[in-house]
């Protein structure tokens, strides 16, 4: 049984209605619904529940949670010949979190902390015409690792920028 | 990790069931209880912005523009939102420093398609679904025809296609869920693209059960397909009447089992033509302050939530604070939609504070003649104007509007006052009592 308020789940869009809206639109619409899915869920959640209890296709559900995580939103466990979804932690401290914007990208930094342990979790998102912020990669990063990670970050960089100045 | 601007009410005061609060939404801020001017062209629009520079109007939050008002009051502006000076600075920094901090909302406004005054708007507006278009046109033509066939025009054979007409639009949508989500989705897009910083669902005027109903859904619905756009979060719940239904005690009734379970957080009201001060609207006026308390007590229960009454007309006054946070009226207390036709003077009219209503430019003069060349108000435009009298047509108009808008943010400013002092109940009777309001007393009591 999922934690989602039987209302809000009442209140999701059929599929009739989905095919109302423009296929990007549609995409967008999902992955919101299957987020706030995996966010009222702390324990992780199966494509076989997800699906019964939006009435999406199970295909769809598939595609949408492996969707979430390829660009880190969510993480995947096998249990038992089953796969759970979680979603990616969650923030240890509301000042966790940092964020730039380089010509029109926005890269969010977070803390997280879930069952494997503490993350530097990097979001690469984009803004669309409707004002919304999409996440479209991702990359977490064990709170332990950073500083080798940082390290060989700066160093390719400085390689990257020596062979500019050559060239 | 979300991105959404969720409405978040921290409450500073209670007096009864008047309450005084912060709100905020994303970057935006602000005190209630707040005065919303509705605005319809560019000009007002420069001279709210100019006015929210010059003197703050901290309970002045932002302006309502009508989805069909949108594009000749706001279209320019966007679009050239984004031009910058040599020097880099933008251009028209006032209206983009407003749309991060102003309270914007676009009101699709759909009760003009059942009203004659605003029908024809809705086919002069680019972007706007094309049922909305169509039908407009549809009342344009037949307008036309009947007008033909008689000099005077068939006022009761027009009235009655209209009804028909508009039962057909809605029952359409309330029987094709594809369609239906196809207009919200449309009139929601709409909104974001004018700087919406609150979304409104596409909402009926309320005549009868079944568009009740189909109000609740188009709530719900537009709540989900909100999600689509993202940054702007907080999509409200709207509900449009005719004064009448605050005589239907069932449907009051429903109103409130449907707020008890609603997840919204800002609820949008409005009672078309709206006037509780006439005597024999003893019923309506009991009701509406029972609405106005269930109102205070679901802000109790859930400090989260927060109401608006758009075009208040005369309850601006007697609403504020209770029950609803935000209140809105345009610069002319929401007369011009029924006055329109007949209304012919070019003068606009004085807002008297004392009274409570507007007044005609004679009836202003001779005011202000008897009172020995005074202007009976202390705002910042009546202080600063010493003859305005001698005014020209143009600065006689703009001195009304700011006079107006200057007078609700310090009206409003007072009785945030008052609710923090404890007193704004007695305050609030005392002002009633001395205006054209009377009435309206039993709503405060």
């Amino acid at each position: 049984m999922l934690d989602m308020s039987a209302q809000s789940l009442m209140n999701i869009l059929s599929f009739g209605e989905i095919k109302a809206l423009r296929p990007e639109e549609r995409e967008r619409y999902i992955d919101s619904v299957v987020l706030e899915i995996l966010a009222s869920n702390e324990r992780g959640v199966t494509i076989a529940q997800v699906a019964k209890a939006t009435g999406f296709n199970r295909i769809t559900v598939a595609r949408h949670l492996e969707n979430l995580v390829a660009i880190r939103e969510a993480y995947k466990k096998h249990r038992g010949g089953v796969a759970i979804y979680s979603r990616n932690g969650r923030l240890l401290h509301e000042a966790d979190r940092f964020e730039i914007k380089v010509r029109g990208t926005i890269y969010s930094y977070y803390k997280l902390q879930n069952d494997e342990g503490q993350f530097i979790y990097i979001q690469e998102k984009v803004e669309t015409a409707l004002r919304t912020v999409r996440t479209v990669g991702g990359i977490m990063i064990d709170v332990r690792d950073f500083p080798e990670f940082l390290k060989g970050l700066s160093r390719f960089g400085f390689q990257v920028s020596q062979m500019g100045e050559k060239s | 990790m979300s991105q959404v601007q969720r409405l978040v009410v921290e409450p500073l005061h209670r007096e009864g069931f008047a309450r005084s609060c912060k709100v905020r939404l994303g970057t935006r801020g602000f005190l209630t209880p707040s005065f919303v001017i509705r605005i319809d062209s560019q000009e007002k629009l420069d001279l709210y912005l100019r006015l929210k520079k010059k003197h703050g109007l901290h309970h002045t939050s932002g302006y309502v523009v009508r989805l069909f008002d949108a594009q000749r009051t706001l279209g320019r502006r966007i679009r050239g939102s984004s031009q910058v000076d040599l020097e880099g600075r933008f251009v028209d920094s006032d209206f983009l420093k407003s749309s991060l901090m102003d309270l914007i909302l676009l009101d699709p406004a759909l009760e003009n398609l059942y009203y004659e005054a605003h029908v024809g708007a809705f086919a002069f507006v680019s972007n706007l679904p094309r049922e909305l278009v169509n039908y407009s046109l549809e009342y344009t033509s037949k307008r036309e025809e009947l007008e033909k066939r008689s000099d005077s025009g068939d006022q009761r054979g027009l009235r009655s296609w209209l009804d028909d007409r508009y039962h057909q639009f809605w029952d359409r949508l309330q029987g094709n869920e594809r369609a239906r989500t196809k207009f919200i989705r449309d009139i929601l897009v709409r909104q974001v693209e004018y700087g919406a910083s609150v979304l409104i669902p596409p909402v009926p005027l309320i005549i009868n059960e079944n568009l009740f109903e189909l109000t609740k859904t188009m709530n719900r619905k537009s709540a989900e397909v909100s999600r689509l756009v993202g940054l702007v979060g907080e999509c409200a719940d709207a509900f449009i009447f005719r004064v009448d239904a605050l005589r239907n005690s069932d449907l009051m009734q429903e109103l409130k089992e449907y707020l008890d379970k609603a997840r919204a957080r800002f609820t949008i009201f409005k009672f078309k033509y709206i006037n509780l001060n006439d005597e024999d609207r003893v019923v309506e006026r009991k009701n509406f302050k029972e609405l106005m308390q269930t109102l205070d007590l679901k802000s109790r229960l859930d400090p989260n939530r927060s109401f608006m009454l758009l075009e208040a007309g005369g309850l601006t006054f007697a609403c504020a604070g209770r029950g609803f946070d935000f209140v809105s009226t345009s610069f002319s207390l929401d007369r011009e939609d029924r006055m329109r036709r007949t209304e012919k003077s070019p003068w606009g009219k004085w807002y008297d504070p004392q009274y409570q209503i507007s007044f005609d430019r004679d009836v202003f003069l001779e005011t202000y003649k008897n009172n020995g060349g005074r202007i009976p108000c202390d705002c910042a435009e009546c202080v600063s104007t010493s003859r305005p009298d001698t005014l020209g047509i143009d600065d006689w108009n703009r001195f009304v509007k700011r006079h107006y808008l200057l007078r609700r943010n310090q009206d409003y400013t007072e009785i945030a006052d008052a609710i923090s002092d404890g007193t704004a109940t007695a305050g609030t009777i005392d002002r009633l009592r001395d205006s054209a309001l009377k009435n309206l007393v039993e709503l405060v009591r």
